[in-house]
């Protein structure tokens, strides 16, 4: 017993977290090349770390970095050059396109670009994932409702995304990746289109759903934020993270 | 009323945008290969009825050549062989044409110089009875009990072409639809590929909300399979428009003889909308799942 946790403390020193059956997140010397031939030449290498349930971290780093190449590893837009990914316990095998749908299920993701669907209104936006899982609108109608109530887009349930602003359409777009309650949220860049204040007022947004209970990753190379928000951080600089904060300020400043 | 209770339930087929320049480019495809499979099958249908009907009348009838022995004239011959005939079981009608009259026949092409100095065949036309006809076999047996010299043409010759052109009519319209239905596979596949090129930000914002592949084939299955039964509808309406206006105003005798169209043939149309449907609905799922599995 007394050598697992030493074992324990040994991975806590290198990575920031300790390891266990509570990873929702865990990178086993992961490098990613984009058909790169040499290993010096990949935008990540040897990625070794594991997100526990419940933790919040921004990524940061230079642009370029790695960063947006790291969170879609994470959702499975982008198969690993090598290494191992498993995402809430459960090993990533290339090419398994129903155990793709079944993690990413469990996944709520943000762009920076929305992504949300123009040719359906605020409330048929927010509640694509519910539909998509096969849920009547009688079952969703009054959730999705009280959710877009809580970020703030009541009154405009049957507007066109056209026609909100950036930090309406971002909400709209967190609305959307939280509706199921998803066990990951994982955010690129989800300040980059809005002003600073309103950027802030996203940050809530993530910072409340973290004390709910969901695990966040954050991409962002807004480093005002970052230090105002006072989180911890996950920093890539060169294909390798030079910078693990351990998760031990949970709510920080915001 | 508040604004919840104005809200509607989102349908699966709002998940893909209302059709664009492109998929009424492809309704018009679709419509013109549906109008052309449908006339092809309606072709066929007349064109099998008109050689069945041939046929038909090839077998009712046997022509027999009676030559004349001793002193009897080819006339007085081919009278004696037609009462013969007459008296046999299966034998409706029976007609032994006159020397004059077969020399009437073949005049247009010869011309009177030299009609006098040709043997002119003593031929009899015996018609069989539709239900029970006499045997090839029991004509000669009943000539050759009468010492009559003869010889039996039964137009076999004749039924086997006729057979031959409807069963080539019916393999070159098969050709003509297996080409029509696969055209049409291809031209859904191509728009399938060009739809999900257009529409990759809603399928790849489908799939991060954890649609799984078969969901978004299923949603361009459905866009297809519909887009493709209304334009069999309005092809197969076409068609059917095309045949009334043939067999209402076309109806002289040798296009009523070569296409004996049929009101009852217009049921034939009833399948192609489904089946043109089922085609646009089985290539477009294939080439989504595909596409999405390709992806990796």
């Amino acid at each position: 017993m007394a050598q697992i946790n030493e074992k324990k403390q040994l991975a806590s020193s290198v990575t920031g977290f300790l390891p266990g059956d509570d990873a929702v997140v865990s990178f086993d010397n992961v490098s990613l090349g984009y058909g790169a031939t040499s290993e010096a030449d990949y935008i990540l290498k040897s990625l070794s770390f594991q997100l526990p349930a419940g933790s919040f971290h921004f990524l940061t780093g230079p642009s370029g970095a790695g960063k947006t190449s790291l969170l879609k590893m994470i959702y499975l837009a982008q198969a690993p050059t090598s290494g191992r990914i498993s995402l809430f316990g459960e090993t990533v095998s290339s090419g398994d396109r129903a155990q793709v749908a079944r993690l990413r299920s469990k996944l709520g993701i943000v762009f920076q670009e929305f992504r949300l669907l123009e040719h359906l209104n605020v409330f048929d936006n927010a509640a694509l994932p519910l539909f998509v899982h096969g849920q009547s609108f009688r079952q969703y109608r009054d959730d999705v409702t009280e959710l877009l109530t809580w970020v703030g887009l009541k009154n405009q349930l049957q507007a066109m995304p056209h026609v909100l602003s950036g930090g309406e359409k971002q909400r709209l777009a967190i609305a959307r990746a939280v509706v199921t309650r998803p066990t990951l949220i994982l955010a690129d860049e989800p300040t980059g289109n809005i002003d600073y204040a309103m950027g802030l007022r996203i940050m809530r947004l993530f910072v409340e759903l973290n004390r709910l209970g969901a695990t966040v990753l954050i991409a962002t190379h807004d480093e005002s934020l970052v230090r105002a928000s006072g989180m911890p951080v996950l920093e890539l600089k060169d294909g390798h993270i030079v910078r693990r904060d351990l998760n031990t300020t949970v709510g920080g400043r915001l | 009323m508040t604004v919840v209770s104005r809200l509607s339930s989102m349908k699966a087929r709002h998940l893909l945008p209302e059709q664009d320049q492109r998929e009424i480019a492809l309704h018009y495809v679709i419509g013109v290969l549906c109008v052309l499979a449908c006339l092809a099958a309606l072709i066929v249908m007349a064109s099998d009825r008109a050689a069945r009907g041939w046929a038909r009348e090839i077998r009712a009838e046997v022509t027999v050549q009676v030559r004349p022995t001793g002193l009897e004239s080819g006339s007085v011959a081919a009278a004696r062989a037609a009462e013969v005939l007459a008296g046999v079981k299966g034998v409706g009608q029976v007609t032994a044409l006159e020397p004059e009259k077969a020399k009437a026949l073949i005049k247009p092409w010869l011309g009177d110089a030299i009609l006098d100095d040709l043997p002119i065949p003593n031929l009899v036309s015996v018609r069989l009875d539709d239900k029970a006809p006499a045997t090839v076999k029991a004509l000669t047996d009943a000539l050759i009990s009468h010492d009559i010299d003869a010889s039996i043409d039964d137009h076999s010759v004749w039924l086997k072409d006729v057979e031959q052109s409807a069963l080539t009519i019916r393999l070159i319209s098969i050709g003509i639809f297996f080409i029509i239905f696969t055209a049409t596979a291809a031209v859904v596949g191509f728009a399938t590929r060009a739809g999900l090129t257009a529409r990759a930000t809603i399928v790849e914002v489908l799939s991060l909300c954890g649609a799984t592949d078969l969901f978004i084939a299923q949603r361009f299955q459905y866009r297809f399979a519909r887009m493709a039964f209304e334009s069999g509808l309005l092809g197969a309406a076409i068609a059917a428009g095309v045949m009334a206006v043939i067999k209402a105003t076309g109806s002289s005798q040798s296009f009523a003889l070569a296409l004996p169209f049929s009101w009852l043939d217009l049921l034939i149309l009833l399948p192609c909308p489904f089946l043109v449907a089922l085609i646009a609905a089985v290539t477009a799922r294939i080439v989504t799942l595909r596409l999405l599995g390709g992806k990796g």
